[in-house]
């Protein structure tokens, strides 16, 4: 059986910004031996390593979880770690900086914009009788927690903001993951905190300015499905709205 | 000593043309595009009514006009966008699960089926209503 090792060298052509020396970001291409066992992150790595240790970029845990090493690879927000070169058809190929954010370094985009909209959605469970902690924790039934269980495996990479045009045009716009977020609490047994959460989301800005692509759920890399959190959240916030203006005295 | 910092975040200029680099963001403007042609039918049938009460040469003349090859064409384009809009918005209906069968949303393939049998059972049924049999 041949080696499945080196065969041919392989291109990328990766976007560079250094903000200390050039006005502009430009593409730099690298030649790099090639493995059928490389993923994106791999290559970038072996030119970091062996090539040119200035390129810039985010990465941890190198197994899709951690979330941090999102990068445009020919044009598709993509897990770097988890998407493998031997998949790719076109040469070189092509990395860029997740599309709709700030560059600040080559690779390296602001995500101080999405640090903030998380924080809107209140992503925590809000009480209105707290409990004593002598009481114990609020428990949950395997069923209650399957209720919320897609939208909390959410890692924050960020690919569904690159990937959303509505984001693009509006960078006001709450976004596919901090309303994935939401509903993830909204849908939480334990939660009674809806009305001031969905008071801060069902907003122009807030899930009120989806306008469905559903790119966000195609990109996304752990099938939370932020579109459909979207679309469920606007339903809850439209039968609320509906009951507060027909049943104005009853409890909702 | 203090470090200086050189934080320049550069923010990248999107091309007009940015949705022609996925078949997805094309399927999408077309959707919204749409609803342009959908209210463009709804003023066609505001003319037909007022043709209408125009007396019988009035909408005579309408009509000679309706059946016009122009016209005709302009009909199918949006007939064309009426039914995009319509099955990609009965897509999304699996989106908002109403109820759960044994704890799980109902499968999208179910939901959206329904919803298009719906649809055309309805459609069929105005069609014979207004024409008579089939």
């Amino acid at each position: 059986m041949a080696d499945k090792g080196t065969t041919k060298p392989i291109k990328l052509r990766i976007s560079r910004y250094r903000p200390e020396r050039s006005g502009e970001p430009f593409d730099q291409e690298f030649t790099i031996p090639y493995r059928d066992d490389m993923v994106v992150l791999d290559a970038l790595n072996y030119i970091k390593d062996h090539i040119d240790p200035t390129l810039t970029y985010r990465w941890s845990c190198r197994m899709g979880i951690c979330g941090s090493c999102g990068a445009n690879v020919d044009g598709t927000p993509k897990l770097t770690c988890a998407l493998y070169l031997r998949d790719l058809k076109k040469r070189p190929v092509h990395i860029e900086p997740l599309a709709n954010f700030a560059v600040l370094k080559d690779l390296v985009v602001d995500i101080e914009p999405f640090m903030e909209k998380l924080e809107t959605v209140k992503p925590y469970i809000i009480r209105r009788d707290e409990r004593p902690i002598e009481r114990g924790e609020y428990r949950q039934t395997p069923e209650e927690l399957e209720l919320y269980r897609q939208q909390s495996l959410c890692i924050n990479c960020m690919l569904c903001y690159s990937a959303c045009p509505v984001y693009g045009y509006d960078e006001k716009f709450l976004g596919p993951a901090a309303s994935a977020l939401a509903l993830r609490y909204e849908l939480d047994t334990r939660d009674q905190g809806s009305e001031e959460r969905l008071a801060a989301i069902a907003t122009t800005h807030g899930i009120w300015q989806c306008t469905l692509v559903g790119e966000c759920s195609v990109v996304c890399p752990k099938d939370v499905d932020p579109a459909g959190a979207i679309q469920q959240l606007k339903a809850r916030a439209a039968t609320r709205l509906m009951k507060a203006m027909l049943l104005p005295l009853a409890p909702r | 000593m203090a470090t200086e910092t050189v934080r320049k975040p550069y923010v990248r200029h999107r091309s007009a043309w940015w949705w022609t680099k996925n078949p997805r963001y094309v399927l999408f403007q077309f959707r919204e595009m749409s609803s342009v042609f959908v209210v463009l039918y709804a003023f066609l049938v505001l003319w037909q009514l007022w043709a209408l009460r125009g007396g019988e040469d009035a909408y005579y003349a309408f009509l000679l006009m309706w059946y016009s090859r122009p016209m005709m064409a302009l009909n199918a384009v949006v007939l064309a966008f009426a039914v995009l809009h319509s099955v990609t918005w009965f897509a999304l209906t699996a989106k908002v699960p109403l109820f759960r069968i044994r704890g799980r949303p109902p499968p999208a393939a179910f939901v959206i089926g329904a919803n298009l049998a719906i649809w055309i059972g309805l459609s069929l049924l105005i069609v014979k209503l207004l024409y008579g049999g089939f």
